[in-house]
């Protein structure tokens, strides 16, 4: 059989089911493979060894109670599990127990998943490189000398390594889509309002969305609907996951003609070049489309995000600036410069900020474009310590206008550097129609193999 | 075309003043980039209000530049 760690989220939740593996082999084979690769990745906060095993025994004793059934997962370190110490990444939180669990892990644990640790992520998710002054910085897999991406740095480097089946993250900047994009896995950033954030570390009430990154498009289609829809605890969700029947080949993808187009690595330019020769294979529609300025988009979400997150960050750095990590502190303290009404009119212009993307979007399902703008850059060059306020800012050039917009988006892997470094591409959908990108996702890994390549183990 | 410039004080002691009126204090660096920060956010949030390029509003913006390679974007 396959190394249990290397099998999908399907294929793992299958075996268990089936009897064909039990959840303690399946549990054991990702602790000790997260135990021996951690030095390396740097993905792992925390581990959970005895309770994840003893939720293992208790599986395997009893009939499968739902589709993740056995299944062990880890995620990002900002969702809160009842008793244990959630860090969000920061040593002010280093003896945070939160009494109650996060929403989406209730949601997991009733379909039968339980976690296995806790993983890396930037501080107060507050980043794009995987920098973290309190924890380290996480590593790339596929070259640890690079950044992972962030803020959901563990997860990306998780998923890519084999020691998660899938992760759980979140994305107010980009956050699910660099990892996915830098480490080589697919990430699906849902609609704002799609998944419940109760329990889950805040940083911008308007702009935050729960994701998940995994090893294809068809574990998201797994693991997402499991998670969304309405819970009161957090008044923007309401609509439920909403299923598209609807083929790929009957769908249409648009390229922008500006902006997603500039500046970027070869190995980028050619990753979206193939990618589009490959859905136009598929069948799928492609046509070329006139986007409102992004740019404008993406100065009002810093606007927002700012703002929102110094607010929530008052007291935290008036008492306590040591605390904080000099990438995240300086981004922080931005915020308290945005006067009121320049955030009030960034909210207000984000209504017919997203009437005017729809209409241009016209009859597309989604708009097709890299993710970032270059593969992973090394770890040393993006630190902030270095002046490299620059490059980090370029990281996230195409990550904005989504959150903005409260668009969904998938990111694929779609190619590689000269140096076998993995870049991807997004698809950027309509609000609500997620399903509609895993469908193009799915049909996409179906006629090429990106998503299939591992990093290579230390020896 | 609105200028920014007309209705917003874009100085690293303005900076400074607010973050005071949240019990935070600026260093002189830390007041110069939230300055800048604060300076794109004005010309990218004003095109969006008044629906023009973000080019448009940035006219005669000579900061701009600085504050969209500065920090944020």
């Amino acid at each position: 059989m396959t190394d249990p760690a290397w099998l999908t989220l399907r294929e793992a939740a299958a075996a268990v089911r089936d009897r064909r593996l039990s959840s303690r082999e399946l549990t054991e084979a990702v602790l000790a493979r997260a135990r021996r690769l951690n030095p390396r990745l740097n993905a792992v906060i925390s581990f959970d060894d005895e309770d994840a095993l003893a939720a293992a025994d208790r599986a395997d004793a009893t009939a499968p109670s739902g589709p993740l059934h056995g299944v062990p997962l880890a995620h990002k370190d900002m969702f809160h599990r009842a008793g244990k110490v959630v860090t969000c990444g920061s040593a002010l939180r280093r003896g945070f127990r939160p009494p109650d669990a996060a929403h989406v892990l209730d949601r997991l644990a009733g379909a039968g998943a339980f976690p296995w640790g806790a993983l890396h992520m930037v501080e107060f998710a507050f980043g794009v490189t995987g920098h973290n002054a309190a924890f380290g910085p996480a590593r790339n897999p596929h070259d640890p000398s690079r950044i992972t991406g962030g803020s959901s740095s563990g997860s990306g480097a998780a998923v890519a390594a084999g020691l998660s089946f899938a992760s759980l993250g979140s994305d107010t900047g980009g956050s699910v889509r660099l990892p996915s994009h830098f480490c080589g896995v697919t990430g699906l950033k849902t609609s704002f309002g799609l998944v419940s954030r109760a329990g889950a570390m805040p940083l911008s009430a308007s702009l935050d969305t729960i994701g998940a990154l995994a090893r294809d498009a068809a574990d998201l289609r797994l693991l997402l609907p499991l998670i969304a829809g309405a819970d009161p605890r957090d008044p923007a969700t309401g609509a439920p996951w909403r299923k598209d029947a609807r083929a790929a080949k009957e769908m249409t993808i648009g390229v922008a003609d500006a902006f997603y187009v500039e500046d970027l690595h070869p190995a980028v330019a050619r990753a979206c070049d193939a990618a589009i020769e490959t859905f136009r294979a598929l069948g799928v529609r492609v046509r070329t489309v006139r986007l409102p300025d992004q740019r404008a988009f993406s100065a009002a979400a810093v606007t927002i995000l700012g703002s929102e997150a110094a607010a929530l960050h008052r007291n935290g750095l008036r008492d306590h600036a040591d605390l904080y990590g000099p990438q995240t502190r300086a981004r922080l303290l931005n915020g308290f410069a945005y006067p009121a009404a320049l955030y009030v009119d960034a909210l207000r212009a984000r209504g017919p900020g997203l009437a005017a993307q729809i209409e241009a979007m016209d009859a597309c399902d989604a708009i097709l474009a890299p993710t970032a703008p270059f593969p992973a850059p090394a770890i040393a060059e993006t630190d902030v310590a270095t002046g490299a306020e620059a490059l980090i800012a370029d990281v996230s050039r195409f990550m904005r206008p989504v959150n903005y917009l409260g668009l969904p988006a998938l990111a694929l892997p779609a190619g590689a550097s000269d140096a076998g470094l993995p870049v991807g591409v997004q698809l950027m959908g309509r609000p609500g129609r997620d399903d509609a990108l895993l469908t193009l996702g799915e049909a996409f890994q179906a006629a090429t193999d990106h998503h299939l390549r591992r990093p290579r183990d230390p020896t | 075309m609105p200028d920014p410039r007309e209705s917003f004080d874009v100085s690293p002691e303005a900076a400074r003043a607010m973050a005071a009126l949240s019990g935070v204090t600026l260093g002189d660096g830390e007041a110069r980039r939230a300055a800048l920060a604060a300076v794109s956010a004005a010309v990218g949030t004003a095109a969006l209000r008044d629906g023009l390029t973000l080019d448009d509003a940035a006219a005669g913006f000579d900061v701009l530049r600085a504050a969209l390679g500065g920090s944020e974007r």
